[in-house]
């Protein structure tokens, strides 16, 4: 069990005397704000055991974590129901368990994610081989629709984190706007095209493991750049993710950037190494105090002072702590674009393995 | 929120004063207006008078 709570005692799930029609069972849930606002798969028993396959023989009451706010507890039981609901395959049940004891490790601050008026969404970035053969897209249109692994585990996550999580938009998520993230966001690496290691192996894992890492991101910001240039590219990526009202200037963040495969390519012709671009990224994006909002500058001061020692207005504030912090992932299809993913100040990603099951429920 | 979770986390009886929201538009002279009308509040949770 991964929190700093301690659990209270564990309810199982209730039976539900539901009418035996999708359509009434879809306004039941809306009714009771079970759901994400779109219809959901009801968790029927035979549909929760067929789930449950996919746990790889865990008990259906142990604990995975208890999350926050609500701080209830998150059983393998609780997360199989959430994943019908969602329309998730068994096999998507193991990397959605890590994913979910990912959220829970005290660096990746969940508690504030789930409550802030920020915009975060929990992005799932899967690697390893079970990536391909959960046939998770890491290629065309990744982090949009149409895979139903991507799509079904993301959904997953997020009615996890309002169902067990208790986060309830206007309740206790007090998000100003949210963002389309928040109903699903996942995808894989493009391992394949990234001339470097990938996500996994730079947080040393073995290449041939499986695993999900989880993210607090505040979006996406697509970069079009036809720059065949490594220098050039980089100064204009520079340039995109420098904005004043930023959650990463204020705390020293973590953003994130996802390179396309063309990009990926320019970028290591011109010689640069994952670290290089990292490096490269974190000196041309250091920005001046004077350029923030007094009030917003005021809390970075508070935020920093420990960080960079005396803050002025002509001090240059690095976006995060370390080049390192620097997020970086190749993934998407052909085409001149990468994404920059500004992310919630406050949060580390995790990373958990994962082992995937065949359709008997089996490891394989 | 601090209802929810001073109960899971096993203090159901915490007491709280509720501040209604929001007030990031509040001068500082009605935030200040706000914090004193909390202070008799405070003062009977804490089991004290407050001081003039």
């Amino acid at each position: 069990m991964n929190s700093n709570a301690t659990a209270s005692k564990v309810l199982p799930a209730v039976l539900l005397d539901a009418p035996d029609d999708l359509d009434e069972i879809n306004r039941l849930y809306r009714a009771k704000r079970w759901s994400d606002g779109l219809p959901i798969v009801p968790p029927t028993p035979a549909r929760v055991e067929r789930m449950l396959e996919g746990a790889d023989g865990r008990d259906r009451n142990d604990i995975v974590a208890l999350l926050a706010p609500a701080f209830n507890a998150a059983t393998v039981e609780r997360i199989a129901i959430n994943a019908v609901m969602a329309g998730c395959d068994a096999s998507l049940v193991p990397p959605l368990l890590a994913a979910v004891e990912a959220i829970a490790v005290p660096e990746f601050n969940l508690q504030a994610l789930q409550a802030t008026t920020n915009s975060v969404a929990v992005w799932i970035v899967v690697n390893g081989p079970a990536a391909a053969a959960l046939e998770f897209n890491g290629t065309f249109n990744c982090l949009g629709e149409g895979a139903w692994a991507n799509a079904t585990l993301g959904r997953a996550l997020r009615l996890v984190l309002r169902n067990v999580g208790g986060a309830l938009p206007g309740d206790l998520d007090r998000a100003t706007h949210g963002q389309p993230g928040k109903y699903t966001f996942c995808c894989a690496e493009n391992e394949a095209a990234n001339p470097w290691q990938p996500l996994h192996v730079e947080r040393n894992l073995a290449r041939e493991q499986s695993a999900v890492t989880v993210i607090g991101a505040e979006g996406t910001m697509n970069m079009n750049s036809h720059s065949k240039d490594a220098d050039e590219l980089l100064r204009v990526f520079a340039e995109t993710i420098v904005h004043p009202p930023s959650n990463e200037y204020t705390h020293g963040g973590e953003p994130w950037i996802i390179l396309g495969p063309e990009h990926a390519e320019i970028l290591d012709r011109g010689g640069y190494s994952k670290a290089d671009v990292k490096q490269a990224l974190w000196e041309a994006t250091k920005m001046h105090g004077r350029r923030m909002a007094k009030r917003d500058f005021a809390r970075a001061v508070q935020s920093r002072e420990a960080e960079l020692g005396d803050i002025g207005p002509d001090t240059l504030l690095p976006i995060a702590r370390r080049a390192g912090d620097i997020g970086l992932i190749v993934a998407g299809g052909p085409g001149t674009h990468s994404v920059y993913v500004p992310c919630f100040g406050n949060s580390r990603a995790v990373t958990r393995t994962f082992v995937a099951v065949d359709a008997s429920g089996r490891a394989s | 929120m601090g209802r929810v979770q001073a109960r899971k986390l096993g203090f159901a009886t915490l007491p709280l004063v509720e501040i209604a929201h929001p007030f990031g538009l509040r001068t500082r002279a009605e935030v200040r207006e706000m914090a004193e009308g909390c202070i008799d509040t405070i003062a009977k949770l804490a089991g004290t008078k407050a001081v003039e």
